[in-house]
């Protein structure tokens, strides 16, 4: 009973007689590389997964020391501002700070009104003296951009012309110009009268012009110094026609 | 079994990469980026601040050696109209020259400092109009008197006319300047 082998069994048997016994030792090695391997390339890949995981927590304690150490940072940058804005906050600090800006406004009023002065401290006996005698002056004007306006009567119109030669000679006065001549017979005495309107040069044009005489080009005689009679009562004292 | 752990590893890394990078990304980083730029406007502002302390150190010193010309400075250009202090010292000047002035108009309003204000404008002047009588000489000092005057005027427009005898009529109009009133 023993010996009887059902004829599948012995075919099974047989097969693996057919195959060499090499070939099937170098299957069964296959198989089991195969499994190795396959296993072998798993844990592999666990593991770059876990370094990535890994690296992923390590990286966000890292930003988060950073980012605590920058918290520090932040809360010292704090204290020391507030340090410096309290010292500045103090009193004499603020003191210092008014009086500083005070000193800056008031230099660029200055500098400012400077840049639009007429000096007519100095401008005035000049004018004074280029008036001819035989010329009364009714009214100067002098506005804030330098404009003059000399409004005043005379005996002809040749004296008003030399009013205005005598004018052109100041070196404080530029654009010398008739504005207006009439005459006029009201009283019967024949006067001449005009305006004339020029223009102050600013004073740094004219620092030279001091040493300047009075010179009088068409025979018009100037007042000479500061001490005469008023332009404006020329005529008064020099026999004019009032 | 096995297999099934390491599913359960698998998933578990992800999850642990995924949570610590999503983690990073929305919370750390845009708090640390907050923080790095409030520390860098805090810095600006703290050494601003410390310019400015430093400043204002160089601006004593400064102030102290130039306290005659800022005191004088401060006289030229008071602080607000100062119009007790500004009539005071026309009349002293008219007194001087013997001179009358039967009306004096002081216009210009007080205005308060803005900050950083420094610069002269319309509303820093006091406007000064009156009318004189009396002798060129007279009138001439006056106008001399006016401009060297210690508080600073500036003559916007002069105009002379003959009064009654050899005397003179001459209007004024003057600027002075002040500072604005502090708050």
């Amino acid at each position: 009973m023993d010996r009887q082998q059902p004829p599948s069994t012995q075919t099974t048997q047989a097969q693996p007689s057919a195959i060499p016994q090499g070939q099937v030792h170098n299957r069964a090695e296959a198989a089991s590389t195969l499994g190795f391997a396959q296993e072998s390339s798993f844990n592999f890949a666990m593991l770059i997964l876990w370094l990535v995981a890994a690296f992923a927590v390590a990286a966000t304690v890292f930003f988060w020391l950073m980012q605590n150490n920058n918290q520090t940072t932040l809360n010292d940058k704090k204290i020391e501002q507030s340090n410096v804005l309290s010292e500045l906050a103090r009193p004499s600090n603020k003191e210092i700070e008014k009086k500083a800006n005070d000193f800056k406004s008031s230099v660029t009023q200055l500098s400012s009104a400077f840049k639009s002065r007429y000096s007519y401290g100095s401008f005035l006996p000049e004018l004074y003296k280029k008036v001819n005698s035989d010329v009364k002056i009714m009214a100067i004007s002098i506005a804030n951009d330098g404009a003059v306006s000399l409004t005043g009567t005379t005996s002809s119109y040749r004296a008003i012309a030399d009013q205005m030669l005598s004018l052109k000679s100041s070196a404080y006065l530029t654009d010398v110009d008739l504005a207006s001549s009439s005459v006029s017979n009201d009283k019967g005495t024949g006067e001449f009268n005009f305006t004339i309107s020029t223009k102050i040069v600013k004073e740094d044009k004219t620092s030279t012009s001091n040493s300047e005489t009075n010179t009088n080009t068409t025979g018009g005689s100037g007042n000479g110094t500061g001490s005469t009679p008023s332009p404006l009562s020329n005529s008064d004292t020099n026999g004019g026609t009032q | 079994m096995n297999k099934s752990n390491s599913g359960f590893y698998t998933f578990l890394a992800i999850l642990i990469a995924g949570i610590s990078f999503f983690y990073s990304w929305k919370t750390i980083l845009p708090k640390y980026q907050k923080t790095n730029r409030e520390i860098l406007t805090i810095e600006n502002q703290t050494n601003a601040a410390k310019s400015k302390l430093s400043s204002l150190g160089k601006a004593k010193t400064d102030l102290d050696q130039l306290s005659d010309i800022v005191d004088k400075l401060f006289i030229a250009v008071p602080e607000g109209k100062d119009t007790p202090n500004l009539l005071t010292e026309l009349e002293f000047l008219l007194t001087q020259l013997k001179l009358q002035v039967p009306t004096i108009q002081i216009s210009g309003s007080d205005s308060v400092a803005s900050a950083g204000r420094a610069s002269s404008t319309s509303g820093d002047t006091v406007q000064i109009s009156f009318s004189v009588t009396g002798s060129f000489e007279q009138l001439n000092s006056l106008v001399l008197f006016l401009e060297r005057d210690v508080r600073f005027m500036n003559i916007k427009s002069v105009s002379f006319a003959s009064a009654d005898s050899s005397d003179l009529s001459m209007s004024l109009q003057i600027e002075a300047y002040k500072r604005p009133l502090a708050k």
